[in-house]
Formats: structure tokens, sequence, C-alpha cells
């Protein structure tokens, strides 16, 4: 079996798909002959041509609303946006027509769009490259949104997302982009959507992650271990809808809760997850739900971007926090 | 210096050496391109951070090296060739251990002290948790049986859906809970009332004086001191005193007489920790004040290095910076003993509350001129009526009488209490 | 009943051709000394190109956008403008903020990854780098209505690259320029590439361009004011365009589209491999008519330029250049800045994240 990276692996669920479906189309700026700034679509230009590999003018709510069109007239497309901080032209677009259209029309017109692109930080790159908007997408009803931490489940969960009659937000960790290799089938394969992952199982605390900070989390886990202290790690994989009775589940066992995104705290995913472990689980915690999440400021450039991250001392210090209570 | 290769593209993490544009031995400016690497972006030259002579480079056309890795070590003209810690690259030293926080220090504390990056810590940090199986209780009530040292998993649920209630893990504690509820009277009932919510300094007296008295086992001895002499002596020197800027009261001659009881019975100079008497070496004296915002005690540090004249002047200093509110906290701490003056006010004796965690209170009633019986005949004496309250946990009784006795030896007989014997 | 009721033109201006020869009744009325000026900081922005490069390259600074070939573009824009002029650039316009006077140490600790590099000079008049392109043309258009509204004579003048006309933004920015008629001009900096998306397509009639319109300039026209296209590497006609189109807005006679036809000759920024989709044939035909070249030629007839005038300019342009970056190299962010900048005053959260990343 082959070892993939995980923009490889996004390639690869394109490719899939690409041959299997007419009517899968990619299209953003760049993805054609340049293959992608990060090559997520390397070789597919030459491949499939320019009728199913589209490099598009320089506009982002362009080329989401011309996608949001095509998904409904019978096209399967799958939008890139260069980077996570070009998507606020593009949410208009998605929130006032792709996440309504099937609700508007009840039934009649729906929208099964892919809008990918790489998010977060850690990569010393430009301003407006290193945003984590997923609490935006999260609350908009009628989108959904996945996060991949591995190669494996990134094509897999493409696939799902480019196969799901919804739309659906992908964001790609590109700080892991190419930071590890894993075994990928070489056919193509789902993961389901709306499906959490327990990546490590413990008994003391619960740790809910996703993107790049699944593996911060498994780190701090290490660590935690050698002072006598097993963390149960949650990679999420969707954050919408999200895999609650996982979460649940975990949390009743261990009694206390860590959650950790890279995305400022307020109103960051970790607020309602912590939320809605207090409403379901209050007799059982034994900790308040705690969040490792970026500072309530933009992202800084990246001389100071080491000190915003979540990182595993950060998660560490936090878990001792529970644990102690 | 090491040049180690970065990340030349948004999250390039390795490069395959296309060619080596230098050698060993080469001298290069600042920029000059020295080595040629391809991306899985990009080909790109990458020049030299420094001017110098290229010392050693590591790897060779086909090598693939990763990013963090030492593509070359560049020095200063003439420098020997130093040998950089191969292609691996060098572990960054891991920072000094933070001091380690003890468990019971809760107070917004972080938990385990840091260890590094992602460094791990060589000390255990002991987490001190309660290893149960998931039991159904809301968490005050959790934190209660914490407290109470009460595992939940064993204890009987009372509340809907038997779930743990307080009274539950009170009873399995054979304790009462801590927080008093008071009494379910409504008062209303009988008339009407007026509520005055207890906060600020009221509130902080009352927490102080339950967990005292809740705390330390209170007996009080009671005597009388005969102060004639003491009497006549302070109206002999009040004048000087004066002179002096001193208002000379009883009080600093109480204080030293305290003080040499004190350091004829060390134990009532104590505090009991857990399981030991912890008998101080310092003699700090308390003395309650009368402020417009309620009691307060500030502290005479170190009374048994002070004179008459400096511990009148210290007790004026603290009582004034307490009535005016200006006292800094280090005035209010660290007491050892503590004088209480209620007399002014009228009163004879008393059953003093004490300022734990001390040991003892001393409380002076109203000096007042008494018919006393000396050999067969009625003499006026001025009596000053004293109560002891102590900790019976610590002293007993008789140990009790005996350093009130000291304190009267040295208050009927100003010579003892000046010479110290 | 059929009749035309419009029709445009755009006129096309070179004044300077790559071999230095000037036409005469186009050549600008410029002293020697402004001549020479406009040379050095041709030289200047190109030796801060190099310098920048290298560093990127060496890791010192991140990702960086290069402007070696486009050096006119910039330079004769910014010459054009009057110091209370505001200029709204994206990301390629570095010698403009030098020509602001913003220190060199300010453009290395932006690119090196810092906000405070961006913390700019009073009256330096000049916009941050600006990142979403096109963004920054409704700040031109915006900043030329408040300076109507005030009643002050200056002007703004806004950087754009060709892809960013295809943005929203642009076209809004332009008709609110152009139903103001705001002193605004707006300046194209068309390289022909959009990292890889090329700007006209003659083999296909699907995609593979950012616009069919046969020029950008002519986007003016839909917005009801002219747009001129001008030789972008010939800095003469960029100068002399921009300081008309100027004069007319601070005149009162509304904003100005100006297309400068140039070509980028280096990657999109460094994280780009241009080997991937140009045609070095079509490169190098283009580095052979790049700016400084043939201004060298045209200071040379005027007797301008020798040896002794070339090697001072350099020595300066280097000495500024790596002054600035031992500056910003020795510079130490603060982290706390993190928090104090968000608003004016720390909010309560930001007050307690503050202490919390301090302990």
């Amino acid at each position: 079996m082959a070892k993939l990276t995980i923009v490889e692996a996004v390639k690869d669920a394109l490719d899939c798909e690409l041959a299997r479906d007419k009517s899968v189309i990619v299209l953003g700026e760049d993805v054609g002959l340049n293959g992608g700034v990060f090559r997520a679509t390397d070789g597919l230009f030459k491949k499939y041509g320019d009728k199913r590999v589209i490099d598009t003018p320089l506009s982002e709510s362009g080329i989401v609303g011309a996608s949001i069109a095509m998904a409904v007239q019978g096209l399967r497309p799958v939008a890139e946006i260069q980077f996570d901080g070009f998507t606020y032209p593009a949410m208009d677009q998605l929130f006032c027509h792709a996440a309504r259209f099937r609700n508007r029309t009840r039934g009649r017109y729906t929208c099964p769009l892919v809008v990918r692109f790489p998010y977060g930080g850690g990569i010393r790159a430009l301003e407006h490259h290193n945003e984590s908007p997923e609490s935006y997408f999260i609350h908009t009803p009628g989108l959904k949104v996945v996060v991949p931490s591995t190669p494996y489940d990134a094509k897999g969960l493409l696939i799902s997302a480019i196969r799901d009659p919804d739309p659906v937000i992908f964001m790609e960790p590109k700080r892991i982009y190419r930071a590890f290799r894993d075994e990928v089938p070489e056919e193509a394969y789902t993961v389901e959507l709306g499906k959490a992952k327990v990546v490590r199982a413990g008994s003391d605390v619960t740790l809910i992650c996703w993107g790049a900070m699944v593996r911060e989390c498994l780190r701090a886990a290490d660590d935690a271990a050698v002072q006598g202290v097993k963390a149960e790690v949650i990679d999420l994989r969707t954050l919408s809808p999200c895999d609650y009775e996982t979460i649940f589940a975990s949390v009743q066992k261990t009694g206390r809760c860590v959650v950790v995104h890279e995305a400022p705290r307020n109103l960051g995913f970790g607020a309602e997850i912590a939320a809605r472990i207090q409403e379901k689980l209050l007799l059982f915690l034994k900790a308040p739900v705690l969040r490792v999440a970026g500072y309530d400021t933009p992202f800084p450039y990246f001389k100071l971007e080491n000190e915003y991250l979540p990182s595993p001392d950060k998660i560490k210090k936090a878990i001792g926090r529970v644990i102690k209570f | 210096m090491d040049f180690r290769l970065p990340d030349l593209g948004e999250g390039i993490v390795e490069a395959e050496i296309v060619k080596w544009l230098v050698k060993d031995g080469d001298k290069v400016e600042e920029h000059e391109p020295i080595v040629e690497l391809e991306t899985a972006k990009a080909v790109v030259q990458v020049p030299s951070p420094k001017a110098g002579t290229v010392l050693k480079i590591f790897g060779s056309a086909g090598d693939k090296i990763h990013v963090g890795d030492v593509l070359c070590t560049i020095g200063e003209e003439g420098e020997t060739k130093r040998v950089a810690a191969g292609v691996v690259g060098e572990l960054e030293t891991v920072p000094e251990e933070p001091k380690f926080v003890a468990p019971e220090d809760r107070g917004g504390q972080e938990g385990a002290g840091g260890g590094g990056p992602i460094g791990m810590t060589a000390k255990p940090i002991p987490f001190k948790k309660v290893a149960e199986a998931s039991v159904a209780v809301l968490p005050a009530v959790r934190k209660l049986a914490q407290e109470l040292g009460v595992n939940v998993s064993k204890v009987q649920g009372s509340g809907p859906d038997g779930r743990i209630t307080e009274d539950d893990v009170a009873r399995a504690s054979g304790k009462v809970a801590k927080e008093a509820k008071g009494p379910t009277i409504s008062f209303e009932k009988f008339g009407r009332v007026l509520k005055i919510p207890l906060k600020g300094m009221r509130k902080e007296i009352a927490v102080h004086l339950s967990e005292s008295m809740r705390t330390a086992v209170q007996v009080t001895h009671m005597d009388y001191i005969d102060v004639t002499k003491l009497s006549d002596y302070r109206d002999k020197e009040k004048e000087e005193a004066e002179k002096r800027g001193v208002k000379l009261t009883f009080l600093p001659f109480v204080v030293k007489a305290c003080v040499l009881a004190l350091k004829a019975f060390p134990y009532v100079n104590s505090s009991l920790e857990g399981d030991d008497i912890v008998i101080k070496q310092y003699y700090n004296i308390g003395i309650a004040v009368d402020t417009p915002a309620g009691l307060m005690v500030p502290v005479v540090k170190n009374a048994n290095e002070r004179t008459i004249y400096e511990i009148a002047r210290e007790i004026y200093r603290v009582a004034e910076l307490s009535r005016t509110r200006e006292i800094q906290l280090k005035d209010l701490q660290g007491g050892t003993f503590t004088i209480t003056n209620i007399g002014s006010l009228g009163g004879v004796f008393a059953t003093p509350v004490i300022n734990y965690p001390e040991c003892a209170i001393l409380a002076l009633g109203r000096m007042a001129d008494m018919a006393v019986p000396i050999d067969g005949k009625i003499e006026v004496r001025k009596m000053l009526p004293v109560s002891l309250s102590f900790d019976h946990r610590i002293i007993d009784g008789a140990l009790a009488a005996k350093f009130v006795n000291e304190i009267k030896r040295h208050l009927e007989d100003p010579d003892a209490l000046l010479m110290g014997y | 009943m059929q009749k035309d009721i419009a029709s445009f033109r755009v006129k096309y201006i070179q004044i300077l051709d790559e071999k230095g020869n000037v036409d005469k009744k186009l050549e600008p009325k410029l002293s020697s000394q402004e001549l020479r000026d406009l040379y050095r900081w041709m030289v200047i922005e190109r030796v801060f190109d190099n310098t920048a490069l290298a560093l990127q390259r060496e890791g010192r600074i991140g990702t960086y956008a290069q402007s070696l070939g486009e050096e006119a573009v910039h330079v004769g824009s910014t010459f054009a403008t009057s110091e209370n002029d505001w200029i709204f650039p994206d990301y390629r316009e570095h010698v403009s903020f030098l020509m602001r006077k913003v220190p060199v140490k300010n453009l290395i600790l932006h690119w090196g990854g810092s906000e405070d590099g961006m913390e700019l000079p009073e009256r330096s008049n000049i916009f941050p780098v600006c990142i979403p392109v096109g963004t920054q043309t409704l700040h031109g258009a915006g900043s030329a209505i408040a300076f109507k509204l005030k009643k002050q004579k200056n002007c703004s003048l806004t950087f754009v690259g060709d892809a960013s006309t295809s943005t929203g933004d642009f076209n809004e920015g332009l008709n609110f320029a152009g139903t103001f008629m705001a002193p605004a001009v707006f300046v194209i900096r068309n390289n022909q590439w959009a990292i890889s998306v090329p700007r006209v397509c003659e083999k296909s009639d699907w995609g593979c361009c950012q616009s069919r319109a046969q020029t950008l300039a002519q986007k003016a026209i839909a917005f009801g004011f002219d747009g001129i296209q001008v030789d972008g590497n010939d800095v003469l006609a960029v100068y002399s365009v921009v300081k008309q189109a100027l004069e007319k807005a601070r005149k009162g006679k509304g904003p100005t589209l100006v297309e400068c036809f140039s070509y980028r000759i280096t990657p999109h920024t460094t994280a780009d491999d241009p080997t991937r989709y140009w045609d070095p044939k079509v490169v190098n035909e283009w580095v052979k008519k790049e700016p400084l070249a043939r201004f060298k030629l045209y200071l040379q007839k005027k007797k301008l330029w020798d040896e002794k005038f070339e090697a001072a300019v350099q020595a300066e342009a280097k000495r500024m250049v790596n002054q600035g970056v031992k500056e910003a190299e020795l510079h130490k962010p603060k982290p706390t800045d993190m928090f104090d900048f968000v608003y004016e005053k720390l909010t309560p959260d930001l007050c307690e994240e503050r202490k919390e990343w301090q302990s």
C-alpha cells in the first residue's frame, strides 16, 4: 500500500472521484496547470483536461457563487479557496445561498458542493494565511464542516464529502500537509461524515481536538501518561454535524474534558462542546470543561505565532488543572 | 555557525540536495548562493546567511534533508573546522525546572509545571485524584465529598433518581457539613424584620470567629491583678512620657508582662498545626482595636525587643492606622498572642474568643478601686480583672493558671517587670 | 430605430523604448536631479528585492513577493504623488514605502513576521501591506471620497494587480470613486500573471485566463471615467500618465485607471515555482525590456549617468538595505503586544488572557 501525506491523499481523493463521476469538477485559482499552490491538484489537469480541472479568475465570491449554481445545475463542483483567510468574500454566497437552497425550495433545488481550503497556522506564513474560521461555518445551518487529521481520513472524508448531497466545507490542516505519511488504500473508500474517532483510549481525562491539534494532544497525552494520567483523545473529524455521542460516552467515563482548537476562544467550537457537555453530563463532571484555544486577538504575524498557538505545554497545564480540581 | 535548512515555502518539511555550489574551505559572501535544493514545490537556490568560510558541508547530491537539519557550518576566516552534531541537528536544551507548586496551593495555580516545550518533567507531580467509577453527583457535592474524604461510589443516594446529596455525603463522613446552614425559621411570621446583608469586615469576623470556636477547645481562666503599685508608677512616669510624645497607658506594661510570661511558658506562644505544636520563638503581640469598620487586631512585632516607650508608640501607630484603615497587611499578620482591652467600656470578666490559630488571648476588664482584705485589714486597692481564654488542646488549666500568675507577678511588682525576674 | 450611443477608446503610451530612445513630444519635464532620483529609487528597489530574496532563502524572513522587473511601475507612480497624497499598496510595492520614508527596517520586520513593521512613521500617508488583493481599492476610493468631503487637495493612489481586477471589491471601488468623482487614481500592475493564471488566453474559448477584456484599462469606462494603458517598464510613461491623472483628480475632474503593461519575471512569491507554467523564452524577452536598463541608456544619453554615479547609487542602496536588515534583526517583538492592540483598551477577556500568557 502506498504511504501518502495528507496533501497527497487529498489529490488521490480528487483523482478517484474525477475518474468515477463525470459530473465532478475541480475549480479554483491555480488548480489547473500549476497543480495548486500546495500541489493538492498536481497532475490532475494533465489527466482530466481543462473542462474538469478549471483555473478561475481571482474572485472567491465568484468561485463559490458560480460553483453553487453549477451544483444546482447537476454538476458536483469541488471548489478550492487558496487560503483560509480568503474564504471571507465567499461567505456571502455560502451563507445566503449554498446553506439555504434546499430549505428555500423545500428540496426542489439542492447544492452538493464542496469548498476546500488549507487552514490553520504554524508554518510561518503571511497574514490571512493562518486562520481557523470553522466557527462561522459550523454556526450556519445547512453547511457541513469536515476536518481530517491523517492522510487515511483525508482521502476517505473528502470522497464522502464529494458524494454528500449537502454543501460541505472541507478544511485541510496545512501545518501537517506533509508532516507524516500513512498507508492509504489505492481504491476509493469512504470515511463516514459525522463520526468522531477515539485515537487514544484513556480513563482520566478526555481531550477533544481536530486537525493539526490532534498531534499536539497526543504529545501532551504521552507526557501526561508518564505522570500516571491516562488521557483519552478524540479526533472529531466532522465538526458539523458533530458526533456528540462519542464525546458524551467518553466524558461520562472520565469526568474531565479539555477541548483544544487554534481558533480564538470566544465562540470557538469548544464553547459549544462545553455547553453541551454540561447540559448532558453535569452530574458526571469532576471539573469544569476547559478550552485551550487561540487568544482573542487576530492571529499574529509569524514571529509571535508560537506564543499564540495551543501547544502540548498549554494542553498539559489544562490537564493538570482538571485533574487537580 | 550551523546553517540549518529553513522552511523554504509554506509547509515544506524536507528537501533533496540537487548540487552543492561550494565546497569545504571556500570563502563566501553574505547572500552568495551555496546550494541548490529541490522541494515539493520548486527547485531553489539557497544563499549563505553570513560572510565567512565554509567549514563543512553536509550531505551530497541526491540526499534528503529535513527542515532544521544542518546544511553546512560557516565559520570565521581561519577558524578550525568544527564538526556539527551530525545531520540530525542538536536538540534544544530543556529550560530550568519551574518551582514545584504544592497540590494544596490551589488558588489559581496551573497545576503541572512546564518542563520545556515538549519535554517531560523529571519530578512526577502528584496529581490528587479520587479513583472512582462514574457516579452521578452534582459537582458541589462531589467537591464536598472530596474534602471530607468520602468515596462517592460507596454512598447511598437519597436524592431524586437515587442521586447522592450533600446530606448523604455528610452522613457518610460522620461530620456535619462545613457550611452551617443556619436556622430554618421564618422570622417574618412573628413581626416586621429588617434584613442587613452580612458582608465586608463583619462577615470576615464572623467567619474567622466561627472557625476559631469550631476548632480550638476554649476554656477561660479569670483572676484579679493588683496594679496599685503599677498605677503609682505610671502616674509618676506619665508626665515625662508626655514630654516625649508618648501617651502612657497600662497597655505597654501589660504587653511587657505578657512577653515575660510567654518566655516562661513557651507553650502559650504556640499553634497547633495538624499533629504538631508549633512553638514560636518570636513574640508578636496583637492588640485588639475597635475601629469604625469593626474589630481589627494589628500586631506589635517583636515586642520582646522593644522598650515600654517603643511598645507604647507602636501600639499607637498601628491602632491609628487601623482606625483609618491604612494599615498594611504585614502589620495584621504574624501574631502569636493577643490582648484585648474591653475594660474601657466597662465589664469585669469575659470569655474572649481566641484569635485562632493562636493558643491564648488575654482580655482586660475595667480597672477599679476595690476593697481588698490584706493581712486582715480592708484596703482600697486598684484591681485589674483579667480573663485568659486558652486552647485546651495545647495546654491545660494548670499551666494557664501558672501563666496568668506570671503576668500577675510582673504587673503587681514594677521592679520585677523592669528587671525581668 | 437603432444608433450607436456610446463607444470607447483606450490610449497606449510609451515614452521611452527599450533602447533608451525618447518620444520628445511626450517627454516629461523633469530636472536632472529628479531624473537621477527616479533611477536611484529603482536601484534601491532592486537591491532591496535581491536582498529580501536571499534573506528568505536563508530563513531570515518568511514568504516574500519579489518586485524585480516591475520597478518602473512603483517608482514612477509614487514619484508622481505629492507628500499629502495617500498610497494604497498591495504586497509588491516595497519601494513605495521607502519613498515615503518608511525605514527598510520596517519592511524587513514585516516580511520577517512582526506587526511592528507596519507601525509606520507619522505622515507617511501610506496604508499597510494588503494581502487580500483587491480590497485596497475600496480603501483608495473611500479615502478619496473623504478628501473631497473635507475639501482637501489630497488624492489617493491605489495599486492593484491584474488579477485583482476580477474581484468584486475592485469593481465596487471603482464604481464608488466614479459616482462621487473622487480624487482617486488606480494603477494596475499588469504583470500578466496571477500566480499561474495568465492575463489573456488565445488558445481556447474556455477559462485559462483572468479576463477576456481586451485591456484592463477599459474597465474604467464601465464606471464613467478614463482608462489608459502605458508601457509598465517605462518609468517616464508611468510617471507622466500618473502625474497627469493626479492633477486631473486634484482639479476635481474625477478618477483615472492606469494600466501598466509589464511582465512578472520572477515567481509570484518565494513559495511559487513558475517553471511549471511559464515559457522561459517569453520571460527572457521581457528581461531584455526591463526598466532599469533602458532608463540607464536614457540617462547616459543625457549625460546624467556614469560609472561613478552608478557606484555611488549602488553603494548607498546596499548600505541603506544592509543597515535596515541589521536593525530589524536586532529587534525583538513583544509578545504582550498580541493583546494590547486589539482594542484601544484591554477588554476583561484580554486582560485575563494577557495575565494567563504571562504566568
